[in-house]
């Protein structure tokens, strides 16, 4: 993980992401030291803090969904293009939050397929079949996606937001609505699946033992930590 | 155990018995009523024989086939107008500044009752109105007001705007009633993470899960435009007239022999009712047939920010058109009110007088007594049944924590009940009711009159006070009921007092519809019980335009009064209680 500017410097062919002495602030108030942080292909961030230090916000910045009271100083940049000024719909990123946010009126395929771009109907319908069976999850095609457990909601949301194919993904505490049992496999089909994506990830947390190479950045102290 | 099971089930049938009793049992009684006459069978005027003579009857009247193109056409026009320009004010101004706005303007809005504003309408529109004053004699020559029939009209064309004007204000508050039931922000932004614009996520992902909830309003709505008879005879045709109307002709016609032709009248109407909800219903099948291959078919490549502001453009048009035309409508009241001479091209009148106001105070004081005392009562009964009910109803829920889920689908299950006394046309079944009134001999009594307004007042006051009831934490009441020893003090004590600002408000709404009742107040005060709303319909259609606006704005202000009371009211009682 980089963690200063020269760093950056000497890995910047494999950089994908970068936030440039990025800062928020609501009212003059700054809600978290300034950041500067790059992330290659498959490199997944873990960020902490406690509450109120400001993760939700950084998230929604990244994101394009702060609303216009918030004053971003500082640049974001994802595929050597800065985010800042575009809308959402067309900052490639993909977002998961701890609520599932399945659609209730789609199925399962629907839910999936409606992530999935424009075309060919047959192709698209072979990508959803091929997630499915990715999650463990042959046939649940036309399951209502109100009668799947918590751990098949879960990663039905995830393969979602992936089919969506994101340059980036935010992972905003998606563990912790699940009980210890799903958490720890829920965890590791993440992971895979981010590997097999091979895009950055930053991943917003509580629970220490999400922390992987027992590493983590601190948002309230400004600097990397790492587990003792 | 068993028998704490057993009678956990028995309170819920109680229950539902008790909802059916309240709600759909008069309304029942008044549609056999008027289905038995509308057969041929009415013992009182001697008519013995079942036949279908009086059906038949309906079909060969000349003036029928046009009545029910009119109200048809009318009706489906303002209902599916309505419904457009709410969904598109709401998709393109929520999130916006407006918002705040617009849901702080629904209020006042739904407030002004739809005969006030039409009456104010038809003087606003009128080819001596306010917007042909405007453009006169600049735009159009005219120096006298030109022999148009733009009120009136026989298309119901003025009709319909006026529904649409009113209904738009409903089914916003409606929508946004429906948009609270699941997490709106965050599915449009994981929408917009999968590329797809603000318009197509709406309509993809909000729209059918606000749907569901929209349906029984949406009836609703069409079944007020198709069986409205106040509004009919302001603005709508009158040779024929709407189909309602010329209904309501028949039952008053002074042959008695013509009531058989109005009861089977009411029923053809009530089947029209009926054939059309089946229609929406499978129009709506038919599009969610439709559109399930273009639900799923991924979001459309298509950058356009002009079409957008566009969009907006046109919603912000439509929301100005109806705040606009309401204010301008209760103003001309107002300026017509005050007027004594008021020359045609001339934007204002040239004297102006009290003598109208004062003039109609001696005509006006047992309507505005009636309808006060029948307001007042019939909002009580509704709110006392409804706080019963609701209470029944929370305490049944807490009863059953682990199948919490259950009971609030079987009460999403049993809402269409509560909707019937608003869903079935009045016209359809007020005949039974007064049938019934006359064997028990109430018809013409204000009791009578209070227990009909009551049966309409009652499902507004379940509507607008179920969901504070419903989400109240029941634990007060519990801690009220251990701490004072009683079940009764710990619900006239602790839960009634911490619920009063939403029960205050829902007596006003009570009291509100109330006033506005036109037909049920005909038909059981039989013409010896007077109100604002019965006398501001009779004034309208004839005399003087300057009387006619001084009750049309007296059938404005009285519900308001009781708004403003009962929105303030709760707050200088709990003054200085910062957490209620």
């Amino acid at each position: 993980m980089t963690t200063g500017k020269c760093h950056a410097l000497l890995e910047n062919t494999a950089t994908v992401f970068q936030l440039q002495k990025l800062t928020v602030s609501y009212r003059g108030n700054a809600l978290f030291k300034e950041i500067t942080l790059s992330l290659k292909a498959g490199q997944i961030l873990v960020m902490m803090g406690p509450s109120g230090c400001g993760k939700s916000t950084l998230l929604a910045a990244i994101a394009g969904s702060l609303s216009a009271d918030f004053n971003i100083a500082g640049d974001i940049i994802l595929l050597r293009k800065s985010l800042l000024g575009l809308p959402i719909e067309q900052r490639k990123i993909g977002i998961q939050f701890q609520e599932d946010l399945l659609f209730p009126h789609l199925n399962v395929a629907g839910n999936l397929l409606f992530a999935l771009a424009k075309g060919d109907r047959q192709q698209r319908k072979i990508e959803v079949r091929e997630a499915l069976a990715s999650a463990g999850m042959q046939g649940f095609e036309l399951r209502d996606v109100s009668t799947l457990s918590g751990g098949q909601k879960a990663r039905v949301s995830l393969l979602r937001t992936l089919l969506s194919k994101p340059k980036l993904l935010l992972l905003d505490e998606p563990f912790s609505r699940l009980d210890d049992k799903l958490r720890q496999g829920f965890r590791e089909f993440v992971f895979a699946q981010v590997r097999k994506m091979n895009i950055p990830v930053i991943l917003v947390t509580h629970n220490l033992q999400d922390c992987l190479n027992q590493q983590f950045y601190n948002l309230e102290s400004g600097a990397f930590e790492v587990l003792s | 155990m068993n028998k704490q099971l057993f009678t956990q089930k028995s309170t819920a049938i109680g229950f539902k018995l008790m909802l059916i009793l309240l709600f759909v049992l008069p309304i029942g009684i008044g549609l056999i009523g008027t289905w038995l006459p509308a057969l041929g069978y009415m013992p009182s005027i001697g008519s013995e024989t079942i036949s279908w003579q009086p059906l038949l009857a309906v079909f060969t009247h000349p003036s029928t086939a046009t009545s029910i193109a009119t109200s048809l056409s009318s009706s489906i026009l303002s209902t599916l107008l309505s419904f457009i320009i709410s969904q598109c004010i709401c998709m393109q101004l929520y999130q916006t500044s407006s918002w705040r706005w617009l849901h702080s303007l629904l209020a006042p809005l739904l407030a002004i009752p739809h005969l006030a504003f039409a009456i104010g309408l038809a003087f606003l529109l009128s080819p001596s109105g306010w917007v042909m004053r405007l453009l006169s004699p600049g735009l159009t020559g005219f120096s006298i007001p030109p022999d148009w029939l733009i009120v009136n009209d026989p298309y119901g064309l003025s009709l319909a705007l006026a529904l649409v004007i009113k209904e738009v204000p409903f089914l916003l508050l409606m929508s946004i009633a429906a948009m609270g039931s699941f997490n709106l922000n965050k599915t449009l932004q994981v929408a917009a993470s999968y590329q797809y614009t603000r318009s197509e996520a709406w309509l993809k992902l909000i729209f059918p899960q606000m749907y569901p909830q929209l349906r029984l309003p949406l009836l609703a709505v069409f079944s007020y435009s198709l069986s409205v008879v106040d509004l009919s005879i302001i603005l709508g045709p009158s040779a024929p007239a709407t189909f309602s109307v010329l209904v309501n002709q028949w039952f008053s016609d002074a042959d008695v022999e013509m009531r058989l032709l109005g009861a089977a009248g009411s029923t053809v109407l009530l089947m029209i009712f009926i054939l059309i909800a089946v229609c929406f219903y499978g129009a709506e099948k038919l599009v969610k047939l439709a559109a399930k291959e273009w639900l799923v078919a991924g979001a459309a490549r298509r950058v356009s920010s002009h079409n957008n502001s566009f969009k907006r453009l046109f919603s912000y048009i439509f929301g100005g058109l109806i705040l606009g035309s309401t204010l301008l409508s209760i103003a001309s009241l107002l300026v017509w009110s005050f007027s004594r001479q008021w020359r045609f091209p001339d934007f204002l009148p040239n004297l102006w007088s009290m003598k109208y106001w004062h003039k109609s105070w001696q005509q006006l004081l047992e309507p505005l007594m009636n309808t006060t005392v029948i307001g007042l009562s019939s909002a009580l009964i509704g709110v006392l049944l409804t706080v019963i009910l609701l209470h029944w109803q929370s305490q049944q829920q807490s009863a059953a924590p682990r199948r919490c889920a259950r009971s609030s689908s079987l009460q999403a299950n049993w809402l269409w009940i509560v909707y019937v006394p608003i869903l079935v046309p009045q016209v359809s079944f007020l005949f039974g009711i007064q049938v019934l009134m006359i064997n028990l001999d109430l018809d013409a009594s204000l009791w009578g009159v209070i227990w009909v307004h009551s049966l309409f007042v009652l499902p507004y006051c379940y509507l607008t006070l179920s969901k504070v009831f419903l989400q109240y934490d029941d634990r007060y009441f519990q801690q009220g009921c251990l701490l004072s020893g009683s079940k009764w003090r710990g619900l006239l004590r602790v839960k009634l007092p911490m619920l009063l600002k939403p029960i205050a408000f829902s007596f006003a709404v009570g009291f509100a519809v109330s006033v506005t009742q036109y037909l049920p107040t005909l038909y059981i005060g039989a013409g010896r019980i007077n109100t604002i709303t019965l006398e501001s319909v009779a004034l309208a259609s004839g005399s003087d335009d300057r009387i006619s606006a001084v009750f049309a704005l007296w059938q404005f202000a009285l519900p308001l009064l009781v708004y403003v009371i009962g929105i303030n009211l709760p707050k200088i009682i709990y003054y200085h209680r910062k957490g209620l």
